[in-house]
């Protein structure tokens, strides 16, 4: 029997019936299917390992250096980032421009996990599925290219999806945000209540849900149900939320078909050019800086939207100068994202007597309103919001006067219930928005630099405009007091929703990849990740990258089976 | 209490589900400076020691303990050093310095040996400025105060002290109650990370 993690680089493990390019959310359903079917497969992972349980810290408070704070040291410094990502039990979870250089033509916040499990053990677990509405978009309105599937194709994979990975929800009808197989929706809190009512009968074509999450309500085999801690980025150790660390890796390593190789960063996929296929990938181990190659019948890349173009653009240059998957002319262009960073927060005056117990991991969703049915704006697509109801802490002392006895007491006790909404906005194909590789400039895997030149269109920030303006209407709407508006600007890749530049389609002169997610140029590679989008609607998109994966595996088993690959 | 009983414990006073086949590690203590190290360069024993003189005025003592005893002086120490820019440090070095240089001019002794009526009566003045926008409120010992404050409370509420003695810590909640009833004077539970 085989060691689960590739210990030596020998030709004695060099071919396999997969590979499966990435470790993170796409990566791990990759492998997890294909394993199941019974193909041998290697899962290539560019970081080190990171274990389920046994690297996971949950520290008290007290044992915190900062309590929480994010230091100006220089690892921090480099890393880039801001807000909750800075906080000081996750700042390390993400890698810093220093270490990871890449270029931006204008700004582009690129925000990554490199070790075992990606951003799958970071992620904010929100899933919401898109409807027809959001495939029809580009065809319709004459934008980027048609989709080639519809909700039809990916339906029964999102049921198949969201029952293995467990996402609590409430039955909605609404008809452009299907439901989904739940596990037993979350609650609403009072004030939550309060304000659902409240603008559900002001505003006709308005929902307030609960918000629909990637966590246990209910134990699944071999994971936990949510304990309300809210300390999902720490890594759970009850398995409680979806990460490959919880879910899809376990599934794989059961059919004993998987391999791991870590600190492996794939630089190329190894193309024939008399065959036309792919026959494997060259990585270079970060672990003593050599190049090693691994060979397969089919590949599954998987290393997020951005390191995906990347692999592409970077294979098969002695057949086309721009990549495997270039020949439309299309591969790195269209890059999107959600742009968020802009809402709206009032006090709810009420409810004194009531408090909650317990962190939700989750919130309060408004689904998309703007340009459904009559809804007609002066710019296209739309956004939807993301919020919540809470009482103060004791934090709001540090924005008021007092001191001693009394101070203490008052700071002590739940504060004004308020109230936040932030939205999150689609961002268009658009072609100028673009990553490419500047071959002129080498990182120290003598790789060359990514370069990224994407920002915000007209369309998005009229939208902007009024994401700002709709989420302080509807909190006036409701009443609430000392109602505070902001648009703190948002630079391409901060939602972390980066996607495209490797497009599904229905025409290989217009697209990289067919409705099967298989490359044009290359059938045996397969692209599942955020870089597979055509569009991007507006709705978190990783239930729906996992639901694409998971059919393209089977598509590609079959495929396998019948010999066309 | 072992690990587990404590768990067991949380799970049947909150009435939630609770995992207790599951192996699993809530986590070990991470390497962190140990309370009786030394002070740094950019705050001594005695500025720390004001700082929790300081703190406590802020956070008294009361049926429960106080910034003092939570050593918030020492924790703000490791803050300001590695989470504040130099241009803040030395602001708040030198307001620092610059209340006690008052209490020295007002009441005659270093701010650490007057009597508690005065400390309040300094503290006060200073706390009603930094909060009063119609008043100047930039200079340094106003920079320094702003940063105390917020530090004293962030240093006291995520201290091992208040969180065993003044408030209810609840690590693994195990459930979530959106409507739970208020008696509004009960002081505030926390939950999960307590940050």
């Amino acid at each position: 029997m085989s060691d689960l993690y590739l210990n030596t680089r020998s030709k004695a493990n060099i071919t396999y019936d997969a590979i499966v390019i990435g470790s993170g959310i796409t990566g791990g359903w990759a492998a997890k299917e294909l394993c199941e079917k019974g193909l041998k497969v290697i899962m290539m992972e560019r970081g080190g390992d990171y274990k389920h349980i046994r690297d996971y810290k949950s520290p008290n408070p007290w044992e915190l250096d900062h309590r929480g704070k994010r230091t100006k040291d220089e690892e921090s410094d480099k890393i880039d980032i801001t807000g909750w990502m800075a906080g000081e039990t996750i700042s390390k979870s993400w890698v810093g421009k220093e270490e990871h250089p890449y270029t931006e033509e204008k700004p582009f916040k690129w925000v990554r996990t490199y070790r075992l499990g990606g951003r799958s053990t970071m992620w904010s677990r929100q899933c919401y599925r898109w409807s027809d509405l959001d495939f029809e978009a580009n065809g319709k309105e004459g934008i980027g290219t048609d989709w080639p599937i519809r909700y039809k194709d990916i339906a029964p994979w999102y049921d198949y999806v969201e029952l293995f990975a467990g996402i609590n929800g409430s039955i909605e009808n609404i008809p452009h945000l299907p439901d989904g197989k739940f596990l037993p929706p979350m609650e609403l809190n009072v004030v939550e209540k309060a304000v659902k009512k409240a603008l559900e009968a002001t505003y006709s074509n308005r929902k307030l849900i609960i918000g629909r999450s990637a966590n246990l309500t209910a134990p699944l085999p071999g994971r936990g149900s949510c304990q309300f801690r809210n300390r999902c980025w720490e890594g759970c150790q009850f398995g409680a939320y979806f990460s490959t660390q919880s879910s899809t890796l376990p599934a794989a390593v059961k059919t004993n078909n998987l391999t791991i190789s870590v600190n492996s960063v794939v630089s190329r996929i190894l193309y024939d050019k008399d065959t036309l296929k792919a026959i494997g990938v060259e990585i270079i181990d970060t672990s003593n800086n050599q190049t090693y190659e691994y060979f397969a019948k089919i590949v599954f890349v998987c290393a997020s939207a951005l390191n995906s173009n990347y692999i592409l653009m970077n294979s098969a240059n002695d057949v086309w100068d721009n990549g495997l998957g270039s020949s439309s002319g299309e591969l790195g262009h269209g890059i999107m994202d959600h742009h968020y960073n802009i809402g709206a927060n009032g006090i709810y005056e009420g409810y004194e007597d009531f408090t909650t117990f317990g962190e939700r991991p989750n919130g309060v969703y408004i689904p998309r309103f703007a340009n459904i049915g009559s809804d007609k704006r002066d710019y296209l697509r739309g956004f939807g919001y993301q919020g919540g109801a809470s009482r103060g802490g004791w934090s709001k002392g540090n924005n008021e006067a007092g001191i001693g006895v009394d101070f203490k007491e008052s700071i002590s006790k739940p504060g004004q219930w308020q109230v936040g909404l932030s939205g999150f906005g689609e961002v268009l194909p658009d072609h100028s928005n673009r990553v490419y590789i500047d071959k002129n400039k080498k990182d120290k895997y003598g790789l060359p630099y990514l370069v990224a030149d994407c920002e915000l269109k007209e369309n998005e920030l009229k939208m902007r405009v009024d994401i700002q303006a709709e989420a302080k209407e509807m909190l006036e709407s409701i009443g609430l007091k000392n109602i505070k508006s902001r648009d703190n600007g948002h630079d391409m890749g901060h939602g972390i929703h980066e996607m495209g530049g490797a497009r599904m389609g229905k025409d290989a002169k217009t697209s990289v990849l067919n409705m099967h997610n298989q490359v044009w140029d290359a059938k045996n590679v397969f692209v599942t990740d955020g870089a597979c989008m055509a569009s991007s609607a507006c709705v978190n998109p990783s239930i729906t990258y996992m639901a694409l994966t998971a059919r393209a595996a089977n598509y590609a088993f079959e495929q396998l089976k019948k010999q066309n690959l | 209490m072992e690990r587990r009983e404590a768990l067991k414990y949380v799970g049947l006073i909150t009435g939630g589900t609770l995992i207790s086949s599951q192996l699993f590690i809530l986590g070990c203590k991470p390497n962190h400076t140990s309370e009786n190290d030394s002070p740094n360069e950019i705050l001594n024993a005695n500025q720390i020691a004001l700082l929790n003189d300081i703190g406590e005025i802020i956070i008294p003592t009361t049926d429960t303990p106080g910034a003092k005893a939570a050593n918030v002086g020492f924790m703000m120490s490791v803050n300001i050093r590695d989470c504040y820019g130099k241009e803040k440090q030395d602001s708040f070095v030198n307001g620092l310095g610059l209340l006690n240089h008052k209490s020295r001019s007002f009441f005659k002794d270093d701010f650490s040996n007057i009597s508690n009526e005065d400390k309040v009566s300094l503290i006060t003045e200073l706390d009603s400025e930094v909060y009063d926008s119609t008043k100047k409120n930039e200079d340094d010992i106003h920079i320094f105060y702003r940063i105390t404050k917020e530090l004293t409370l962030l240093g006291y509420f995520t201290s091992e002290i208040c969180l065993t003695k003044h408030l209810e810590y609840i690590p693994i909640p195990t459930k979530y109650d959106g409507a739970m009833a208020y008696d509004g004077k009960s002081k505030m539970k926390i939950f999960g990370s307590g940050l």
